[in-house]
């Protein structure tokens, strides 16, 4: 599944890029995701709990960043593997931050999510919606606390 | 035909009420799951969430913390008794539990066995599975390429994804014939992967007597004999030898096919039955049941006819890919790992005709079942009537009058066809007739050809088919080298009353009903007082089991001549009661009697008594006779099916406004059950045609897995049949009879709606 998202924040871009490049902090921001463990300077284990209509996907597994700090560009690796059967899932996500004002700035996201098991089977008429709905709720989150600090 | 008995004896012909039926309509049947014993314990199985991928490992601690969960059974423990391989019913090997890898989405990776079915479950949602995925070869196009990873490590020497490599026919004269044909149509098309659906999913309860070292399984098989054999041979080594194992199939909810395979959880409850000791049953959910459960189908064709210009058929070529999935644990005959696929020059004459088959593994469930029809055939009839539609196109002809014009005539037979059959029997103009005047054919080419100038879209699609049924004859046909004979023993009692037992299983077919019609023909005792048993392996003759339409042409046929046998004794019996010679005597159904004094006359009932009470010198006591039919040839039952549909070119909805089918399956022992298969096998045709097909995507993931994305038709979705029907008796069945379980002719979805949309543009 392809994800494609574009949002604007109102900061300046280096803050919004501080903020998605920090691990921890971004997981705070999205509801059911958590580090546990750092593995190396861009490698983490952590957690992922996502509710799909019925299904409980709950996925334990690593997530590693490449940054390109010159062009404000992070390219995500995540994998993990479901619990109680639940199957894998993998995705590669590509973040930018382009400024666009002294205290604006746009993110693209541009994922690819693979999923195996029974939330590809039952699930994947939801997915699109949840993970819009997912992005939204990490932008509002992403806003307060760039608005607060 | 009129019936030769009358309706108290209810012989052939007659519409008997099915005897099954009142314990089924009263929710008394007898299911797997209605079947409890002391001290039972469940199964449930860990599945495979990937397509493919290796087993880093299998944690079943929580799983065994769980209250009620006793063991979880995996690959490496069914190893120590070398039990975690099995051979498919087509030679292939296949897991029973993986040791390392797991090859399909759904595959079993574990047994978790529980005091309750909810233990059970909630101990399947407790074992952690750590695996490694790899990348699947879904596409069995790509299966093929010269790059693609090779699927079947297991098997030595298997250097690619290709199984076998079948074919049929003589491929320089075809070949000769295309090169100077003045037509040559072509059409690529794909019979997709289906399911059969049945209403009871797959289970058994396996129950192993420490004790005495007896094993018996109630499972839902439609060959329980087959399947004793096979345990025997493949458990033997771990005590088990066929004296000591007994199989019980009790009713079925639905096989089609689907109940012919063993799956890896009958032998998982098996082996688990074997190392507790204790009852253990398995009744597999229905996603379990429609993900990892056999298919059907999955063939894709690519189909060539050659004909002269004015649309005489002269030659056909069809290359096939069949897609197998993880192993070819398809249930056809042995010799024929492409089933009858050769039946594909179908209705038509021709010169010559060459077939050939290519099967590959991918990463699916495997199967290949014989689904609603014989060993193949649906994917032949589909592919020949689909490409001959294109030729009518072609050349320009109504798609019925090309047809008829290609027909084998009826003075043609016995017919022997470019692939090697010899047809029995055939008189495909009838059929042809008969569904043209049914459904009013030549007004419907008119209002198709004013409604097409209005704009409006209507399709008229003919079909008329050949099978070939009844497998088989011993010198071709066996399965794991048991040839495939059927079986059937008649025991009457002194009062008059019949006990007869048969190799075959019914799965809702009636054979209660049709085996005592069958009786009762033959002998003129009433079908009511004929108590038919098929299913236990420790009462019923050996017998390969019913699929494929193969159970009245073989099973049937037997029935008929072990009452032959037990007629003859009658006979002279009557004649040691009326004091004449045999010869002296006039048969009529029930009764004996004095030619030329017919009411000097015993009964057949009368006979029975004295079979027990008043023997003649010299004759052996009791009165029954067992019969073991190996059939010389098989059937070909033939018919027309015509179809109406209306499109709604705003929104592309397809509606059945008419469908006509005309069947001749030989005679006819109870037309009422013939209708009822009919008209399940159309429903179950219009399935795929509008909504059936098991997907996947490119990760292995199943995309139809549940009832939510397999849709079935409903009676909502279901026309109304016409069926009618012509009667072309096969020459060589001891009744004339050529069987009927089979008849789902359906045009595919989308392209067969492009296909009426071609139509009603071009012909009118």
């Amino acid at each position: 599944m392809r994800i494609e998202e574009k949002f604007t924040v109102s900061a300046p871009a280096d803050e919004v890029w501080a903020f998605l490049i920090d691990p921890e902090r971004v997981a705070a921001a999205l509801p059911g995701a958590e580090i546990t463990e750092k593995l190396d300077e861009t490698t983490y284990k952590g957690g992922m709990a996502v509710k799909v209509g019925p299904l409980n996907a709950a996925y334990t597994g690593t997530v590693a960043f490449d940054l390109d700090e010159a062009n404000r560009s992070a390219a995500v690796h995540a994998k993990g593997q479901g619990k109680a059967g639940m199957g894998n899932a993998d995705m590669k996500m590509t973040s930018s931050v382009v400024a666009l004002g002294e205290d604006e700035a746009e993110v693209t996201v541009v994922a690819n999510l693979s999923v195996t098991g029974i939330l590809a089977q039952l699930g994947r008429g939801m997915m699109q919606h949840v993970s819009k709905k997912m992005f939204k709720e990490f932008t509002e989150v992403l806003g307060k606390e760039l608005a607060a600090g | 035909m009129a019936p030769r008995t009358s309706a108290k004896i209810c012989g052939m012909g007659h519409s008997m009420k099915r005897k099954e039926d009142p314990r089924f309509l009263q929710g008394k049947g007898n299911y797997i799951d209605d079947f409890t014993l002391p001290g039972m314990l469940w199964l449930d199985i860990v599945r495979s969430p990937i397509a493919y991928g290796k087993i880093v490992n299998i944690d079943t601690t929580k799983a065994l913390e769980i209250d009620g969960v006793l063991a979880v059974l995996t690959g490496k423990d069914l190893e120590a008794y070398n039990l975690h391989w099995m051979p498919t019913l087509m030679s292939d090997t296949q897991m029973v539990l993986p040791t390392d890898t797991v090859m399909y989405q759904a595959q079993e990776v574990a047994g978790v066995i529980a005091t309750s079915r909810y233990a059970a479950a909630d101990g399947v949602a407790a074992v952690e599975v750590e695996y490694e995925p790899m990348t699947p070869v879904i596409d069995p196009f790509q299966a093929l390429d010269d790059d693609a990873p090779v699927l079947r490590t297991d098997k030595e020497g298997q250097e690619d994804n290709r199984i076998w490599h079948w074919e049929a026919g003589d491929k320089e004269a075809t070949d000769r014939i295309f090169d100077e044909a003045d037509v040559v149509v072509r059409e690529k098309m794909h019979v997709p992967r289906i399911h059969v659906a049945s209403i009871e999913t797959c289970g058994c309860l396996a129950d192993f007597n420490p004790v005495e070292g007896h094993l018996t399984v109630y499972m839902t098989t439609q060959a329980p004999h087959a399947i004793r054999t096979v345990l025997a041979l493949v458990a033997g080594h771990v005590g088990l030898s066929e004296e000591k194992i007994r199989v019980v199939s009790p009713d079925i909810g639905g096989g089609f096919g689907g109940k012919v395979p063993v799956y890896p959880g009958y032998v998982i409850a098996i082996a688990a039955s074997v190392v507790l000791g204790k009852p253990v049953k398995w009744i597999e959910d229905r996603m379990e049941n429609l993900q990892a459960d056999s298919f059907a189908r999955d063939y894709h064709m690519d189909a060539e006819v050659a004909a002269d210009s004015s649309g005489k058929i002269r030659a056909l070529r069809i290359k096939t890919l069949a897609d197998h999935g993880y192993a070819d644990a398809q249930a056809a005959p042995s010799k024929f790992p492409a089933g009858l696929f050769s039946i594909c020059t179908g209705s038509y004459d021709m010169e010559n005709a060459y077939a050939e088959v290519d099967a590959v593994y991918t990463n699916k469930p495997p199967g290949g079942v014989a689904y609603r029809c014989s060993f193949r055939v649906t994917e032949a009839v589909h592919c020949l009537e689909r490409i001959v539609d294109t030729l009518a196109h072609k050349v320009g002809k109504d798609p019925a009058t090309l047809r008829e014009e290609n027909f084998i005539p009826k003075e043609a037979f016995p017919y022997h066809s470019p692939l090697g059959w010899e047809y029995d029997s055939g008189d495909y103009q009838a059929a042809m007739d008969k569904a043209k005047e049914m459904i009013g054919y030549d007004d419907l080419r008119r209002e198709q050809a004013e409604k097409r100038a209005r704009g409006e879209l209507m399709g008229i699609g003919v079909c008329s088919f050949t099978e070939v049924l009844g497998a088989g004859p011993s010198k071709d046909f066996d399965i794991l080298g048991i040839k495939m004979f059927d079986s059937a023993e008649v025991r009457v009692h002194p009062t008059g009353k019949a006990i007869a037992r048969f190799g075959t299983k019914s799965q809702g077919q009636g054979h209660e009903t049709t085996y005592a019609q069958i009786i009762a023909e033959e002998l003129g005792l009433p079908a009511a007082h004929v108590q038919v048993e098929e299913g236990d392996t420790d009462t019923a003759p050996y017998g390969l089991g019913t699929y494929a339409s193969r159970s009245t042409p073989t099973a049937g046929a037997a029935g008929a001549m072990a009452a032959r046998k037990i007629r003859d004794k009658a006979a002279k019996i009557a004649a040691h009661l009326l004091e004449v010679s045999e010869e002296d005597l006039d048969w009529e159904p029930g009764t004996f009697s004095v030619k030329g004094a017919p009411d000097k006359s015993v009964s057949i009932q009368d006979c029975a008594f004295a079979a027990y009470t008043n023997l003649p010198e010299g004759l052996e006591p009791g009165m029954e006779a067992t019969n073991y039919y190996d059939p010389p040839n098989l059937t070909f039952p033939f018919g027309t099916y015509i179809c109406v549909v209306d499109i709604d070119r705003g929104t592309g909805e397809v509606s059945v406004r008419r469908f006509v089918a005309v069947d001749d399956c030989g005679n006819i022992i109870n037309p009422m059950i013939v209708q009822g298969q009919i008209h399940g096998g159309l429903t179950q045709g219009l399935g795929p045609a509008l909504y059936e097909e098991m997907t996947y995507d490119e990760d292995g993931n199943n995309l139809a897995g549940s009832f939510m994305d397999y849709l079935v038709p409903t009676a909502v979705e279901t026309p109304a049949w016409e069926t009618g029907h012509t009667v072309t008796p096969s020459p060589h069945h001891p009744l004339g009879a050529k069987g009927v379980g089979s008849r789902p002719r359906w045009g595919r979805r989308r392209r067969s709606r492009m296909r009426w949309w071609t139509r009603s543009r071009t012909w009118g």
